[in-house]
């Protein structure tokens, strides 16, 4: 009976897995977008922060510089580098990928190629509702030195010293993280009294605090181990648990403390060891409360009933 | 076939009802006043006197951290990537009072910053002229603002602190200010046309449309908490097969949330819970079930008064009632803690109450025919009113793990003193004499290795053969004569198979127990070597602690005389191929004196007891983990225990996990 029904839900699971997967992760209707969004590269992955790529120009030819639109107005066309471009006054618009005319216009959202001529005006506007691909491998340093030669602005450019606390800092202030995906593994030691039969949890601010979002794996009678994806400069807090916020971990003095703190680092993997010093449902002679006599058989002689199981 | 089809519809709903939907309850916000879109502009803008660059860096205030409101033809919840999108005359009113207007808005909710492109002009909160420009870009956390502002030609600017007046011209910025995400593909969470943003807290659409898959249901609103603080996850419901949380009303230190519930007693019913929190405090009330008559009334509170002392409370009324009307019966339990840190240890007072009845005594009674005794009750004799009073109080003592030398090995002192006490039930019986209050102290020592490698591995995969153990013994002294030992001793042994990717692990548990009474022993443990027997009246089985009356005496403890061993040996294999897919296989086998005796099966309110002594001999869990989607993963368990009467089998898990 219960191998029956265990196919049954299994059956089900796997049309309700079916129908997820054919539907998107939270099962979109067809044709449901609510923000016409480009369509994405075919990575999917974040951008790199300057999302443009340029040309440099030999002397005298003209020099293309790609990217994404943030916006088209009063005789300038603006990129997510932040750079703004003087459009000629005869500026010419096609589709990026036959030359041909096209109906999409310079908003915010299109990738577009410029073309400048020599003044340092944008000619040509070449758009695409797709990431157009880099024209070539060029460092930032290049293409934030075509971006800084032909943008117009009325400001002479300053450093900033607020950047300076970026990538490396322990607060998460400063700039300068990509916000690419990082894959960050978190080993934690647990006490030596952790039951082995049970489970260790890492809950975290990006899981609503729930006591049982991320199980980790073991790695010994002592560590466990899980990996996640985060964008670098995202600060996680998180707690370790083992399946409760009774069970929750606790200072070495007993006492909740705060959650801790993970700034996310510009790395393609970033390492988190941990210890943990108590549990909350062990700390002191936890198992001595159960009454006056206690023996294995015994735990909680007055027939007092346990705490209430809670539910996360 | 049509079965399974609609098996897989109420799966669908119920991953998104256990997806902590926050189905709106609340009404919806008015409008904001003010909040109003200016006429596009068609030609180029007037210039605008460019402000003076400061001289000096205003600090931080934070003073923008403040919840802010957007209003959108569309805006749109990505809860896979944590992202707020808004396409369509945006309008964003910081809480400062500046507003902003464009065409379109991102926010990464665990970056905590905003751009808006297109269009953009910038309303100042005193009045003063407004500013158009093609980006603006909010980091919250780094209370900086970067703005590409056209005056007679476009610039860069950087606000410092919320001063607009003072810009920072021309002043470098993060390579990413404006970097617009690619959410093609992304699954929609919810629409919306009015949004309220909390930076580092919650986020409320109101209305909303959540998407369910195949239908897009309205809701009034849809609260998201995202608080770092842990607080507003405490909760003070019991345990239920199913579980939907709604929240539907909260703030910064509040939350209001709807359940939706199932167990196999109850069925389907409804509970609801009250968060107060802090950063260092937390107040839960819950009521559950809110529609059958037997409730519990849950009330947790805990408070960090400093860096080094906690109080923690929690109150518990479980009441016979129709609806919230007069109760039949009420029981009350009761738990303070308090913790206080010293200088390498630590000290906790702990007090547990249980209260039989919280009612005062009735005046119906009737006679107990096995007893004699008079029974009084509310309503029907079921609910009958007990006066008992149990208590334990402990004070207890506990060390900071401490390493020895540069050994690889760390001990833990702890000691307590503690003190049973019941009004009417004596604690136990010794030779006849009823005991009501029981003093005992409490001295035990930890010592255990950190991991030791065994045999190292040569190719140097690190697939080395990892030892760890550990010993602990304990002795309580109690104010009746006798004392009890308890030694623990555990090792275990771990080897990276493939590294990462395939874990073996073995562990051997010893535990021992002995009650000692000396010459009493066998006026403690008068049933050792008796079977076949039957409790006659009303007692607590010295063995179990259960209360009994005619229960058939479990004979296969008749050897027991206060001495027990466990033994419990564990090997377990780990598989994880990749983060999203994890497999364990594990093995348990427990050869334990006294024998173990397999029970039947209860169900007492929402939870299943075995009436069971001692736990099965074997029990064999599979365990496969995969995540779907970032938010959604499947965990299957099943455990099957085996050699124990064929009482208690399978034991199914299955759990689909939404984490936002």
């Amino acid at each position: 009976m219960m191998d029956r029904s265990f196919r049954v839900a299994a059956t089900a699971l796997a049309l309700a897995a079916g129908l997820l997967a054919s539907a998107g992760s939270l099962g979109v209707p067809a044709g449901a977008a609510a923000i016409p969004t480009p369509e994405a590269p075919a990575s999917g992955q974040t951008p790199p922060p300057l999302s443009a790529t340029a040309t440099p120009a030999p002397a005298g030819t003209l020099v293309t510089f790609a990217g994404q639109i943030l916006d088209e107005r009063a005789g300038f066309v603006f990129f997510t580098s932040g750079d703004g471009f003087r459009l000629a006054p005869t500026v010419k618009i096609e589709d990026a990928w036959n030359g041909g005319p096209t109906t999409l216009q310079p908003v915010t959202r299109t990738y577009a190629r410029a073309t400048f001529d020599a003044s340092g005006n944008v000619i040509e506007l070449a758009l695409s509702i797709r990431k157009l691909p880099d024209d070539a491998t060029y460092d930032d340093a290049k293409v934030r030195a075509v971006g800084k030669a032909y943008r117009v602005a009325l400001s002479p450019q300053q450093p900033n010293p607020d950047l300076g606390g970026g990538p490396g800092s322990t607060d998460g202030q400063g700039g300068g993280f990509t916000g690419e995906n990082v894959r960050v593994v978190f080993v934690v030691e647990v006490p030596p009294k952790t039951p082995f039969g049970d489970q260790v949890y890492i809950a975290t601010d990006k899981s609503g605090w729930s006591a049982t979002a991320i199980r980790m794996d073991r790695v010994d009678s002592l560590h466990y181990r899980v990996s996640l994806d985060q964008p670098s400069g995202a600060k996680l807090y998180y707690k370790y648990t083992r399946g409760s916020w009774r069970s929750a971990e606790r200072g070495e003095n007993g006492i909740e403390g705060k959650p801790r703190l993970l700034v996310v680092q510009n790395l393609d993997v970033q390492t988190k060891r941990d210890t943990v010093a108590e549990w909350g449902d062990q700390n002191g002679n936890a198992p001595d409360l159960g009454g006056g006599v206690p023996t294995p058989f015994n735990p909680i002689p007055f027939n007092v009933p346990p705490p209430p199981p809670i539910k996360h | 076939m049509h079965l399974r089809y609609i098996v897989a519809l109420l799966m669908l709903v119920g991953l998104a009802f256990g997806a902590d939907m926050r189905i709106a309850l609340a009404q919806a916000q008015p409008a904001a006043p003010g909040v109003g879109v200016p006429p596009v502009a068609q030609t180029p803008p007037p210039a605008t006197p460019a402000p003076v660059p400061s001289q000096t860096a205003t600090p931080p205030t934070g003073r923008r951290l403040a919840a802010f409101r957007i209003t959108a033809d569309k805006i749109v919840f990505y809860s896979n990537r944590f992202v707020v999108g808004a396409d369509g005359n945006v309008n964003v009113k910081l809480g400062d009072g500046t507003r902003l207007r464009g065409n379109t808005f991102f926010m990464d909710l665990r970056l905590n910053r905003f751009v808006l492109a297109g269009n953009v002009r910038l309303f100042l909160n005193d009045g003063s002229p407004e500013i158009d420009g093609a980006a603006f870009s909010e980091y919250f956390d780094f209370d900086r603002a970067y703005f590409v502002p056209i005056t007679t030609e476009p610039d860069r600017w950087t606000f410092a602190a919320g001063n607009y007046k003072q810009p920072y011209l021309g002043r470098e910025m993060p390579g990413d200010t404006f970097f617009l995400p690619d959410l093609s593909g992304e699954a929609q969470f919810l629409t919306s046309r009015d949004a309220t943003i909390d930076p580092r807290e919650s986020v409320r659409f109101a209305p909303a449309r959540l998407n369910f898959g195949l239908a897009r249901i309205p809701f009034p609103t849809y609260f998201l908490e995202f608080s770092q603080n842990p607080n507003y996850a405490e909760n003070a419901l019991s345990g239920a097969f199913i579980d939907g949380p709604y929240d539907f009303a909260g703030g910064r230190n509040s939350l209001a949330t709807a359940h939706i519930r199932y167990d196999t007693v109850d069925k389907v019913f409804p509970a609801i819970e009250a968060h107060q929190f802090s950063d260092t405090s937390y107040f839960v009330g819950s009521i559950n079930p809110l529609t059958r008559p037997l409730k519990q009334y849950n009330f947790l509170a805990s408070d960090r008064l400093t860096n080094d002392l906690q109080v923690q409370l929690f109150l518990q009324q479980t009441a016979f009632q129709s609806g919230f009307g007069e109760r039949l019966s009420a029981t009350g339990y009761a738990t303070l803690q308090v913790t206080e840190g010293l200088p390498h240890s630590y000290l906790q007072f702990q007090d547990l109450s249980y209260y039989d009845s919280l009612l005062k005594r009735p005046q119906t009674f009737a006679l107990d025919t096995l007893t004699g005794q008079t029974v009084y009750y509310n309503g029907d004799p079921t609910h009958d009113w007990v006066p008992d009073h149990p208590t334990d109080l402990s004070l207890t003592w506990t060390g900071f793990r401490t390493r020895i030398g540069d050994l690889p090995l760390t001990y833990q002192l702890r000691s307590s003193y503690s003190v049973s006490t019941n009004t009417i039930t004596p604690l136990t019986t010794l030779n006849g004499a009823p005991i009501y209050q029981e003093w005992w102290k409490t001295f035990g020592a930890n010592l255990s290795t950190k991991p030791i490698v065994l045999l190292p591995d040569p190719s140097g995969r690190h697939r080395d053969l990892y030892f760890v153990g550990s010993f602990d013994k304990q002795r309580q002294y109690f104010s009746t004569p006798h004392h009890v030992d308890t030694t623990t001793t555990s090792v275990s042994l771990t080897k990276d198979i493939v590294p990462t990717k395939v874990t073996a692990f073995v562990s051997y548990t010893n535990q021992n127990i002995g009650d000692f009474y000396g010459p009493q022993q066998s006026i403690a443990y008068p049933y050792g070597g008796v079977t076949n027997a039957t409790y006659t009246s009303t007692t607590i089985n010295p063995i179990t602690g259960q209360l009994v009356n005619s229960v058939p005496f479990p004979s296969g403890y008749s050897a027991f005389d206060g001495f027990g061993t466990t033994r419990s040996f564990r090997e377990q294999l780990v598989f994880t191929p990749s983060p999203s897919f994890a497999f364990t296989a594990s093995m348990r086998e427990n050869h334990d004196f006294p024998t173990p005796i397999a029970g039947p099966t209860q169900v007492v309110g929402d939870t299943v007891l075995f009436e069971n002594f001692g736990v099965s001999p074997y029990e064999a869990d599979l365990d496969l983990r995969f995540r779907i989607s970032r938010i959604l993963s499947l965990d299957i368990g099943r455990s099957y225990f085996f050699g124990f009467g064929g009482y208690q089998r399978w034991s199914p898990q299955f759990s689909v996990q939404v984490l936002k």
